[in-house]
């Protein structure tokens, strides 16, 4: 559960925020407060921090200077580190412009300096260098004969590998300068992977240091890294600083802490955006926000900073705060000095609300309606309304069939509308969704008698199920711990088999099953039972351990016999798990705003965080407030003054994608498109894999609906990530939107909405109200009405002129995108 | 004040990370670009680079054996060697197939790389490799096509030297998506988005009926009636909002002017238009699927596309019919079906291009996903005289776009089993290509997985090039 712990500790960054506009007197900080040097831990950086008036946070370290008492106590340096030199106590003064501040400093055995030690020393080293990256010594493969553990995983291998392979020659203890250890990455020797640290450094010095003192392990004498924290842990600072010294403390099994921050190798999402010094200093090339993670050993740590721009003359415009959403996101964009855009119109956010509610357009009835009516609470009696439509349905179960990967080749032409009409029961009668996770996860059998054992049916091995699992239900990225511990997050090899032991005893059994491809093992047409037999249990490959059935991070199930270990997993899964409901929220937001809190929405992790934690730790509550139903979620979210402000920019946030500023602009998805021209031109598409599907997004499988479809990003279904479902805009799309079938045929066609209003003996005045309702849902500006109406009266063919116009309103961008 | 080491300099150099901000594309990544690649781009030091403009890629699906055609081992054992006999070519000492006459007259025009090697025995593995120049995760025959594997060579040129003009498409493939069982990997623009995706065509240019609904305008469409539309467009689009700040709107727009461009400018669609060719020039190539696809790869690349794929054929083959996958009856095979083919076309395309000026400009690449086992089969499955899968070396041929003429790079062993001198991988060919564009072959990309990788792994073989 330490990812839980972790996720619950991001949710009080919020409080950062509050504290920023406290005024009073300037202030100097130092951290850490009291200095405290001996044999083990002869350094120490610094972090100085100003508080001005106006209670803005900047840290100061590289500007302020430092004054010791006794002088000679120690060494300093400009970038903030102070080093023993005698034993004794005295005071450290800092000093930035008028302010000062004095801590205490007390040295013991400066002249006791223990021996450069492989556990806390050397190793952490090679992955400050980058010698153990992927790229470098840590492939698989190694480089030029040289391997490493990958980001030094197993330190016992990487010291076999230095001092043993290739006869010892890396290492000569004699004449430590003849290292091949030291003359390949201080550039002395040709090295492909160039220079990584210069022969003068700290950094050669430790090294140089360990052969010379016979380069040994220290496994067991050393203590073991506990921990790490960083300070700050997150901040926001005031413009324009666009830096901040970090100071990483490592706690030892021993109770002893040391600063690392040399030591530690750090990462940031955006290296475009923010690089780190191998000191720790954070420089941002402009405001804005990063986390940096931070690894010493085998732990880690995040520090999330964010920049506020120079703005000095800022006052935020306030919008309505109409839930907890609005106060999250009002309070932190105010603190970052960011507006929000405007309330969005109403013809923008009618449209909006169908294409991300139930993913149709508006009737010109409806549209007309909406816009003429004067009912304050017009905008939430219309989101009850949507979400209790059949459409909502359709809509919702198509982008878990998207996830569930229900897709002709695995389900089978008729396993496609089984799993599909189960999928939208669920939905249409709102499930509980940790109940639906139970049923997918848990449920074997007959796929076409119980059809939520489809998931062991696209999922076909442990592994995948596994991986699975993890991306849908906990947002969580396993794939990299299949071959190695990941990179990126806690995630060990052993955490992976836990995990996939849980589907190690799952058998499919095959009902007259006719291939088309004799040798595609996951090809299958009839029917497949899903059953249990034997022990789950799996082997780790690299110990060849046995796996029992083991929660991410949880401790070892001892499954009792008469319980099923799918159940098990289900109970975990959805019971007290507050990494399920906070990614279903966090999935849901991204449907309805266009990018998740966590984004990518699969890929929680502390190196991750959410943009506004406080948005959603709001909607997780409410959400499981609600019992973990979908339908009041989407609710609560669309009746935000979040959900409903406008897409246009403001000079504030023209350049934030994060905060939710401004409302995405994104094309409509594939099925969302084609069947809003049908509604469009009131001409539905005749779909010949599926005659009496009225509407793209009712179609099951990932085959059907035709070339329109494929071309506009509909999926494959063979990936479980939302991802996979393309929002790119491509040439071929713009053919079929300029002369594909799928709209010509429509437009031509002697009944569709021209024709009929034609016949009717409409007016041109009233034909283009009419389509303006049908595609923008609006009426007519009066420039617009003016053009389009002067275009159509000097046209010979009214009907063609008028297939033009509405040509042109399809093919507008307000039309194809939702804004 | 006083100060030591504690002070010292950062370790990594300062003018590497101006090199950063050069190299780095796509989204970003956690890791993002990490700083070896980099180093390791200045210590490969490729200075110089090609000057090619274009390339035409044949990929011969099924994988061609080398021993039977270039790479010819006439002192090796009996069930190696094969029945085929070599003949001579205008350049002294290297002899090619008897079943290549026409070949061996233009067989001086080409660079030879005999040392092409790698582990992958499956096509779909072995095809993404070829296509992609990434060794694939896994060696399996359902290798899917998915968004984490890498894109094609031309998607991944598109992205980074695209085509200026508006009507031209940088990345032209075609005729038919390769498949094994499932669609081979490799062949569409995969993380680099749609974008850079091939402007792929389903058709065979041999057929009567070949031609392009997409830039062909329906009868009801005049293209005064076009321009009337995208007047109108443009018109809606100004009075909204989106346009003037959306990169989406953009985006879009922007598609729809290279629609509409290619619409209205006769180009593409010419260079599609087969029948604008003499038929002399037409039977010279052959009036086969292969023939008329590598005859409209010329056309294209005068027209300026700048990176056409032609597919062998669909089907990895077997008796009968499709590629090169020759397990059992591999003479006959190739010497009535498979070499004739490309004894007419491949010298026809070399002498057409050298003709109108273009072979200087345009790198010709001919290979397959492998070659084939030194030593002839005979299976229960397939019958006597095949040749099995074979990886571990094979030959791949560059012509044109300032390759030395004649060079022979890397050897096979006496039996053409394994390389015995400079062996290269499909990484290789693969910068290579890149290099020969002017792009360098360390560029990084971020995949689905934020990964930051090189677009291509190996190093550009550039002793072949002068």
């Amino acid at each position: 559960m330490a990812r839980i712990a972790m996720t619950l500790c991001i949710m009080l960054w919020l409080g950062q925020f509050a504290a920023v506009s406290t005024a009073g007197e300037p202030r100097l900080d130092v951290y850490p407060s009291l200095i405290e040097l001996g044999s083990h831990h002869p350094r120490q950086q610094l972090a100085i921090t100003l508080t001005d008036a106006n209670g803005g946070v900047r840290d100061v370290t590289d500007s302020a200077s430092f004054h010791l008492e006794p002088p000679n106590l120690a060494f300093t340096s400009s970038t903030g580190v102070v080093e023993s030199r005698h034993d004794g106590t005295g005071y450290l003064r800092v000093t930035y412009q008028s302010l000062t501040k004095q801590v205490p400093l007390s040295i013991v055995d400066s002249e006791l300096r223990q021996p450069v030690s492989f556990r806390l020393d050397l190793s952490p080293l090679l992955s400050k260098a980058g010698c153990n990256m992927g790229a470098c010594h840590g492939n698989i493969n190694g480089k030029g004969g040289f391997k490493l553990s990958l980001r030094g995983d197993d330190p016992s291998f990487d010291l076999a590998m230095i001092t043993r392979d290739t006869q010892g020659r890396r290492v000569d203890v004699a004449n430590p300068l003849q290292s091949l250890v030291f003359l390949k990455p201080t550039g002395l020797l040709p090295h492909e992977g160039g220079l990584r640290f210069s022969p003068g450094s700290t950094e050669a010095e430790t090294l140089l240091g360990w052969v010379a003192n016979g380069s040994g392990d220290d496994l067991g004498i050393a203590p073991i890294v506990k921990s790490i924290d960083v300070y700050p842990v997150e901040r926001v600072l005031a413009a324009p600083s666009v830096s901040q010294q970090l100071v990483v403390t490592a706690t030892f099994s021993d109770g002893t802490k040391r600063d690392v921050s040399r030591q530690s190798t750090y990462d940031v999402h955006d290296p475009t955006k923010a690089s780190v010094s191998v000191d720790g200093r954070v420089s941002m090339t402009g405001p804005g926000e990063t986390a940096v993670a931070m690894r010493y050993g085998s732990c880690r740590a995040v520090s999330r900073l964010a920049f506020v721009a120079d703005r000095p003359d800022f006052t935020f415009r306030q919008p309505p705060i109409r839930n907890a959403i609005d106060s999250a996101l009002f309070t932190k964009l105010s603190a970052l000095k960011i507006q929000a855009s405007p309330l969005a119109t109403e013809p923008v956010f009618l449209r909006r609300a169908y294409l991300d509610a139930i993913g149709v357009l508006p009737s010109v009835d409806e549209a007309r309606a909406f816009l003429a009516n004067t009912d304050p609470e017009k905008r939430t009696k219309l989101i009850e309304r949507l979400i209790a439509r059949p459409e909502f349905a359709d809509f919702w179960a198509l982008k878990w069939a998207d996830l569930l990967r229900n897709e002709e080749k695995t389900m089978g032409e008729k396993g496609v509308w089984i799993y599909q009409r189960w999928l939208r029961d669920q939905i249409s009668r709102d499930l509980p969704l940790d109940e639906f996770a139970r049923q997918v996860v848990a449920t074997v059998g007959s796929t076409y008698s119980n059809p939520a054992a489809s998931f062991h049916r696209t999922n076909r091995d442990p592994m995948t199920s596994a991986e699975t699992v993890s991306q849908v239900f906990l947002g969580v990225r396993l794939q990299c711990a299949r071959c190695h511990n990941h990179p990126f997050d806690v995630w060990t090899q052993n955490d992976y088999f836990g995990l996939a032991a849980y589907f190690s005893n799952v058998r499919r059994k095959q009902v007259n099953n006719i291939r088309f491809d004799a040798l595609d093992t996951h090809e299958i047409n009839g029917d497949e039972i899903i059953y249990l037999s034997g022990r789950p249990e799996l082997a780790q490959p690299r110990t060849g351990e046995m796996m029992a059935p083991t929660p991410l991070h949880g401790p070892k199930r001892n499954l009792d016999k008469s319980v099923d270990a799918l159940d098990d997993l289900a109970n975990w899964l959805t019971r007290d798990n507050p990494q399920f409901a906070q990614n279903m929220a966090n999935r849901v937001w991204f449907h309805l705003l266009g990018r998740g809190l966590v984004e990518p929405v699969d890929d929680f992790r502390e190196s991750n965080p959410p943009s506004n934690p406080a948005i959603l730790s709001a909607i997780t509550a409410e959400f499981v407030k609600n019992d973990f139903q979908l339908k009041p979620l989407v609710a609560f979210i669309m009746n935000s003054t979040a959900y409903g402000l406008s897409a246009t920019p403001d000079a504030t946030n023209a350049n934030d994608e994060i905060n939710f500023a401004r409302a995405a602009v994104k094309l409509l998805p594939a099925e969302v498109l084609l069947d809003a021209v049908a509604i469009a031109l009131d001409q539905r598409d005749n779909f010949e894999d599926a005659p009496r599907v009225a509407r793209a997004s009712q179609l099951p499988g990932a085959r059907m609906g035709g070339q329109f479809l494929k071309v506009f990003g509909k999926p494959d279904r063979l990936l479980t990530c939302e991802c996979e479902r393309s929002e790119s805009t491509t040439l071929a799309q713009a053919f079929q939107l300029i002369n594909g079938a799928a709209i010509r045929d429509k437009l031509e066609s002697k009944d569709n909405r021209i024709g009929r209003l034609l016949d009717a003996g409409k007016s041109d005045e009233e034909i283009l109200t009419e389509l303006s309702l049908a595609t923008l849902a609006e009426l007519p500006t009066s420039s617009r009405r003016e053009s389009l109406l002067g275009f159509v009266s000097a046209a010979t063919d009214r009907r063609k002129a008028w297939e033009d116009v509405a040509w042109a309103l399809i093919n507008s961008k307000e039309f194809l995108l939702r804004h | 004040m006083s100060s030591r080491t504690v002070a010292c300099p950062d370790f990594y150099q300062d003018g590497k990370i101006a090199r950063r901000s050069l190299l780095k594309v796509g989204a970003a990544g956690f890791a993002g670009l990490n700083l070896p690649r980099i180093l390791r781009a200045d210590a490969i030091g490729t200075s110089t680079t090609g000057k090619a403009k274009s390339i035409i890629f044949l990929h011969q699906w099924g994988g061609p054996s080398h021993i039977d055609t270039f790479d010819m081992k006439p002192d090796a054992p009996d069930g190696i060697r094969g029945e085929f006999k070599p003949i001579s070519s205008q350049i002294p000492g290297v002899m090619v197939t008897e079943h290549l006459p026409n070949f061996s007259k233009v067989l001086h025009q080409f660079a030879q790389v005999r040392s092409v090697n790698h582990t992958m025995k499956n096509h779909n593995a072995a095809g993404y490799y070829s296509l992609t120049g990434h060794a694939p995760p896994l060696d399996d025959i359902r290798l899917r096509d998915t968004r984490e594997l890498y894109p094609g060579y031309g998607s991944v040129i598109s992205r980074f030297k695209p085509v200026e003009d508006p009507a031209v498409p940088t990345y032209v493939s075609y005729p038919y998506m390769l498949r094994d069982g499932s669609v081979t990997p490799g062949q569409t623009a995969s993380f680099l988005g749609k974008s850079n995706d091939p402007f792929f065509v389903a058709q065979d240019p041999n057929s009567s009926k070949f031609q392009l609904p997409e830039l062909n305008l329906p009868a009801s469409l005049s293209l005064e009636r076009l321009d009337d539309r995208r007047e109108l467009m443009h018109l809606i689009d100004r009075q909204g909002e989106l346009i003037g700040w959306s990169e989406t709107a953009q985006g879009l727009d922007s598609f729809h002017d290279k629609a509409l461009a290619m619409l209205g400018s006769p180009k593409v669609k010419q260079a599609f238009d087969l029948s604008k060719e003499p038929d002399v020039i037409r039977d010279a190539y052959g009036r086969t699927t292969y023939g008329q696809s590598c005859l409209l790869a010329r056309r294209l690349i005068e027209t300026g596309v700048r990176f056409v794929t032609v597919y062998y054929s669909a089907s990895i083959g077997g008796k009968g019919s499709g590629g090169w996958d020759t397990h059992g009856d591999n003479f006959n095979q190739l010497k009535t079906r498979l070499l004739p083919g490309t004894d007419q076309t491949i010298p026809t395309l070399i002498n057409d291009l050298k003709s109108r000026g273009l072979l200087d400009e345009t790198l010709v690449v001919w290979m397959g996903e492998f070659g084939r086992s030194p030593r002839v089969t005979n299976t229960a499955q397939f019958g006597p005289d095949g040749r099995d899968h074979w990886p571990k070396c094979y030959t791949a041929l560059f012509a044109g776009g300032g390759i030395t003429p004649g060079a022979i790079y890397g050897a096979s062993d006496r039996i053409g089993a394994y390389p015995s001198l400079d062996p290269v991988r499909p990484d290789d060919i693969a910068a290579t290509m890149f290099w020969a564009l002017g792009i360098d072959p360390n560029t990084e990309v971020v995949d689905t997985l934020g990964r930051p990788l090189p677009i291509a792994a190996g190093k550009p073989i550039t002793a072949i090039f002068s």
